[in-house]
């Protein structure tokens, strides 16, 4: 026992002066715990950000008592919807189409759809898809002021990218100066579109319609736009009526 | 015998020598376990020392608080905006006045010609960077918009957001994260020259500065010297209290040795640096050099000279004890003290500490809590923060919330309240403080909610009124009756004749309801426009009746209103309640065209590091048929024009077309003005909070307040676009039906393709009649219609002035 006693004062002794690694680096000053921002690389207004973090849904006002997001409403899955052609009788062509889901709609966080559902339901297909794929933006009307102008170009460039939820902010942004322009009214909608929220698109678009008064080309756009949406959503003879309108009828 | 003697003696004596043996032993055996326990109980107690000091350091060490931002002020050639409120807005995010704008955050102005060097912001959908803009205002515009550096004028430039608030975490410190890297080379010289010289040579411990601080606290005979490290001071601050026992001192001492030998100096410094506590302001405790920079030069850490930083490490010593703004003299003393240390280290030149020392202490005004307290519409934020955050996220996640407060129209708001409110109160003899009011403007098209007044102190954090205040909107509810008619284009248009005659009612508790015109008269027939220009209660009811309270009801629901309604008659005349945020929701779905567009006072919402946590968009809903709403807006533009509140109509500069109704309760408790330019909403009420009455009309409480408001505002004007299918057409309104060039008595309305009448009055031929009897008869037929009988003239002099 009184050798033993020394060995183990050794031993104990030993354990207690040993240095401990590091569990893992200390915490950056900036960022209290999480990645340090330096990691991340600065991105340039063009590329999307990163898509599954942001949840995009239908605000509710404060008197109504707080529940789940209106979840038809609900961005990214739409957009993973969109991926699968359904039945289409026109040829979908697939470069924009297909563009879309490169972009971060195609980053759908879990909660979407599986593409395999939305094939079996023809009534969802990317009709919408073609409209978009189809016709061009309608010209630029010379009432937008240069502020708004350039905010229209850069949300038009996200748009083409993929960037939706950016393209909304900045036409939302281009609202803030000119809210009674039918132009950026259209072109939200036509985000709205691509996004896959074809309530919203069409709501947009004739209220676009509303502010267009005789711009002819415009309104033919919404018109077409709320066709589609209302193809989408099943409302078939509404979508007749809508394409009759938008032929001038 | 005698052997047995010896064997007992010498058994005596050996037993004698064990026992001293034995005590030796054991002696030395429990001294050698105390030993033992003593090192094993250190050691443990070390590792659980170890633990603490690790575990705060690389975990989360600052719980930061969330910042709350108003909307940026958005610049572009075109833009209204007056030099008044662009000074203001420069003030509020605290660019100082210079003669040459050099850093971020500075600006000149020469009359009306700004030069403004704007600090770099990263927002939710791009950075924004520094630059050097050339801002001209004239005519209350912005003229020109270019770049004081020679580049590409920009088209359009977001300055940096007020940061209106911060929501601390729970033991409220605050403090400006400052990354080791990003801190002054100065500012660490200085800092170690003082508080620590040895600091990147000690072990945690100084041992040295310790001995030498005893030698000079005695040679003093007091304290004059401390003998902490930054490590030791940094382990008071970070994990201990500030008790001053020797145990504190071991524990500080033995975690200070642990903290060195895990980390490097220069993770200690950063931590040290972001930690101190320098300063307090109310109940903000102001920890770490980046925010003291700015607490008390008003100037980021990067710009501060050799006097201002001298002061901050001067202040380590004791922060309200060197209080440069209560104890200047002081501080000034200790701050020149610190130049003189300085100096004699070498670390600047004479020259140079001659000059800090006679520099003034610099402290600047305006350092302090964020710009405008605005409590009301932070409740409102809070609000709709609380659906998707929970309370200590808000409080130590540093989050980034960018709102749709507008600090113009907030502060024309708060102006307009603060100014009436005692006038009224005055005005009726009421007691005093007990005339309340409240107000919310929003954003037309988007439903963004741009000010909210809570109170008629708006700075006082109480009672939300524009949240809370659930009361009876009156008259205010006419528009959505007249609404739901004229959804019905087949049965009413504008000019439709109403029965403005007595109805009485038996409720369903058996009693009858008679309602009352304000005047106490009857108008007989009244064409639809004319009942709400003038707010006729009798019209409205019968009209009301005749649509059916369902039809008012469900129009109230898309209109955006949630709470339940009483489904009584007397709903018809306002016996709804509600808030006026949610009096502003109805109006805005009116004001654009029928789109219903949720409020909302939150864009997005960011983490700590500027990436997007949450965004909030514009969603709209379609909630009643446009060309109903324009035929409804119009009618509100004639209680402007001709009716109740016509006398809005002197104040508002002339081009700008308003809509609104006023809206007065039973006994004058409440005085509403709810009415829409062609951008904004506004909804004002006044009223008190013991509902005791207060003899104020809508046009007379509310209505001037509202007026103060949009007067200052920029707004634009009711688009004049028309929806498809809607004409102009010429109607006698004395029976709605279409009226042909004779009729002098005609007026022009705006009809919708299916509410066109198909009859036409024979108003242009009853003049042509010879026979004075009927002429007289015919003249004096509709006399209910007005006291004053006469011919077209005196028609057209009362349609000129207003009935």
């Amino acid at each position: 026992m009184n050798k033993r006693l020394p060995i183990l004062v050794l031993v104990s002794g030993l354990a207690a002066c040993a240095s401990y690694e590091r569990a893992g680096p200390p915490a950056p000053v900036v960022t209290a715990g999480r990645q340090p921002a330096v990691q991340t690389p600065a991105k340039p207004v063009q590329t999307p950000p990163p898509e599954e973090k942001v949840e995009v849904y239908a605000y509710r006002p404060p008197a109504t008592a707080p529940d789940a997001p209106v979840p038809s409403e609900a961005a990214p899955a739409e957009g993973a919807g969109n991926l699968s052609a359904g039945p289409v009788s026109e040829a979908a062509t697939p470069a924009p189409g297909g563009a879309i889901p490169q972009g971060t709609g195609g980053g759908a966080p879990p909660s979407s759809e599986p593409p395999g559902e939305k094939v079996s339901t023809p009534t969802l297909t990317p009709a919408p898809e073609v409209v978009v794929a189809h016709v061009p933006p309608p010209p630029s009307t010379p009432t937008l002021s240069p502020a708004a102008d350039s905010l229209i170009k850069k949300a038009e460039q996200e748009r083409q990218a993929g960037d939706y939820v950016g393209a909304a902010a900045t036409l939302e942004r281009a609202l803030g100066i000119q809210p009674q322009e039918p132009y950026i009214w259209n072109r939200l909608a036509r985000v709205r579109m691509e996004q896959g929220l074809y309530a919203q698109a069409g709501t947009l678009a004739l209220r676009s319609n509303a502010l267009a008064g005789d711009q002819a080309v415009l309104k033919q756009d919404n018109w077409r736009m709320i066709a589609a949406a209302r193809r989408a959503v099943g409302d078939t003879a509404g979508a007749a009526e809508a394409e009759r309108k938008a032929q001038g009828g | 015998m005698a052997r047995r003697k010896k064997t007992a003696a010498s058994a005596r004596s050996s037993g004698n020598r064990t026992g001293s043996r034995g005590l030796r032993r054991f002696v030395v055996r429990w001294g050698l376990l105390l030993v033992v326990a003593t090192i094993l109980a250190a050691g443990l107690y070390a590792l659980y020392l170890d633990g603490t000091v690790r575990a705060k350091f690389e975990g989360k060490r600052w719980a930061l608080p969330a910042r709350v931002y108003a909307r940026p002020l958005e610049l572009y050639a075109g833009r209204p905006l007056s030099v008044e409120s662009l000074t203001g807005e420069l003030e509020r995010l605290k660019y100082r006045r210079v003669q040459s704008p050099k850093y971020a955050g500075t600006y000149s102005r020469d009359g009306d010609r700004f030069v403004v060097h704007t600090r770099p912001f990263r927002f939710w959908d791009g950075s924004e960077p520094e630059r050097l803009l050339d801002i001209d205002i004239q005519k209350g515009k912005v003229a020109g918009l270019e770049d004081g550096a020679g580049g590409p004028d920009p088209a359009l430039v977001r300055l940096d957001p007020v940061l209106i608030a911060s929501i601390y975490p729970t033991h409220n410190e605050d403090r400006v994260l400052v990354r080791g890297q990003d801190l002054p080379p100065l500012l660490v010289a200085t800092l170690l020259a003082v508080e620590d010289r040895d600091f990147y040579e000690h072990w945690g411990v100084n041992p040295r500065a310790i001995a030498r601080a005893v030698w000079h606290n005695l040679l003093a005979g007091g304290i004059v010297e401390g003998g902490s490290t930054l490590t030791q001071q940094l382990v008071k601050n970070f994990y201990l209290s500030d008790e001053r026992t020797l145990a504190r001192k071991l524990n500080e001492a033995f975690m200070a040795v642990l903290l060195d030998w895990h980390y490097e100096k220069s993770e200690i410094l950063e931590a040290y640096a972001n930690e101190i506590f320098l300063g307090q302001d109310g109940n903000r405790a102001i920890h770490g050099f980046g925010l003291a920079s700015r607490f008390y030069f008003n100037r980021d850490l990067d710009e501060l000279g050799i006097a201002e930083t001298a002061m901050l490490v001067a202040l380590i010593k004791g922060p309200s004890y060197y209080d440069p703004r209560r104890h200047s003299e002081r501080a000034r003393t200790r701050r020149n003290l610190v130049i003189d240390t300085l100096r004699a280290r070498g670390i600047i030149s004479e020259g140079q500490a001659k000059a800090a020392k006679e520099a003034p202490l610099g402290v600047s005004d305006q350092g302090g809590r964020p710009a405008g307290a605005y409590p009301a519409y932070l409740q409102l934020v809070r609000r709709q923060l609380q659906r998707d955050y929970r309370e200590e996220d808000l409080r130590s996640e540093g989050l980034r919330i960018f709102t749709t407060l507008d600090p113009l129209v907030q502060s024309a708001a708060e102006e307009a309240v603060r100014k009436r409110v005692p006038e009224l109160e005055r005005s009726r003899k009421l007691p005093s403080g007990s005339l309340e009011s409240a107000a919310v403007v929003t954003s037309a098209a988007q439903g963004e909610v741009l000010a909210l007044v809570g109170g008629r102190d708006p700075e006082y954090a109480g009672f939300n009124r524009a949240l809370e205040a659930v009361r009876p909107i009156g008259s205010l509810i006419k528009p959505v009756i007249y609404l739901t008619a004229l959804s019905h284009p087949d049965r009413y248009n504008l000019a439709t004749p109403l029965s403005d005659s007595p109805v009485s009612l038996r409720t369903g508790d058996g009693k009858l309801w008679r309602p009352d015109n304000y005047d106490h008269k009857s108008h007989g027939r009244v064409p639809l426009y004319k009942a709400l220009a003038k707010s006729y209660n009798l019209a409205t009811v019968n009209l009301g009746l005749e649509v059916g309270l369902d039809e008012v009801l469900r129009t109230l629901g898309n209109l955006g209103v949630s709470r339940p309604v009483d489904p009584v008659p007397a709903l018809l005349l306002g016996s709804v309640s509600l808030t006026p945020v949610e009096v502003a929701q109805v109006y805005q779905a009116i004001a654009a065209g029928g789109f219903r567009a949720p409020l909302r006072s939150i864009r997005e919402v960011l983490d700590a590091s500027g990436r997007p946590l949450n965004r909030y968009p514009l969603a709209v809903e379609p909630a009643a048929d446009a060309t109903a709403v324009y035929l409804t807006t119009w009618a509100m533009e004639q209680v402007v024009r001709q009716g109740t509140a016509r006398s809005l109509k002197k104040r508002l500069p002339s081009g700008l077309t308003v809509a609104g109704k006023t809206g007065t309760t039973n006994g004058m408790r409440d005085s509403w003005f709810a009415g829409f330019s062609g951008d904004k909403v506004s909804v004002v009420w006044v009223g008190r909070d013991d509902n005791k009455p207060i003899q104020l009309s809508g046009a007379s409480g509310a209505l001037p307040i509202w007026g103060d408001i949009m007067v200052s505002v920029d707004n634009r004007s009711l688009p004049e676009l028309r929806p498809e299918g809607v004409e102009d057409v010429r109607i006698d309104p004395r029976n709605g039906l279409l009226a042909d060039a004779g009729c002098r008595r005609a007026m022009t309305i705006p009809v919708s393709a299916a509410g066109t009448p198909d009859a036409t009055s024979d108003c242009g031929r009853a003049v042509v009649s010879a026979d004075p009897k009927t002429a007289k008869k015919e003249a004096g037929s509709d006399k209910v219609d007005n006291k004053r009988a006469g011919g077209g003239f005196g028609e057209f002099m009362r349609g000129f002035f207003g009935n």
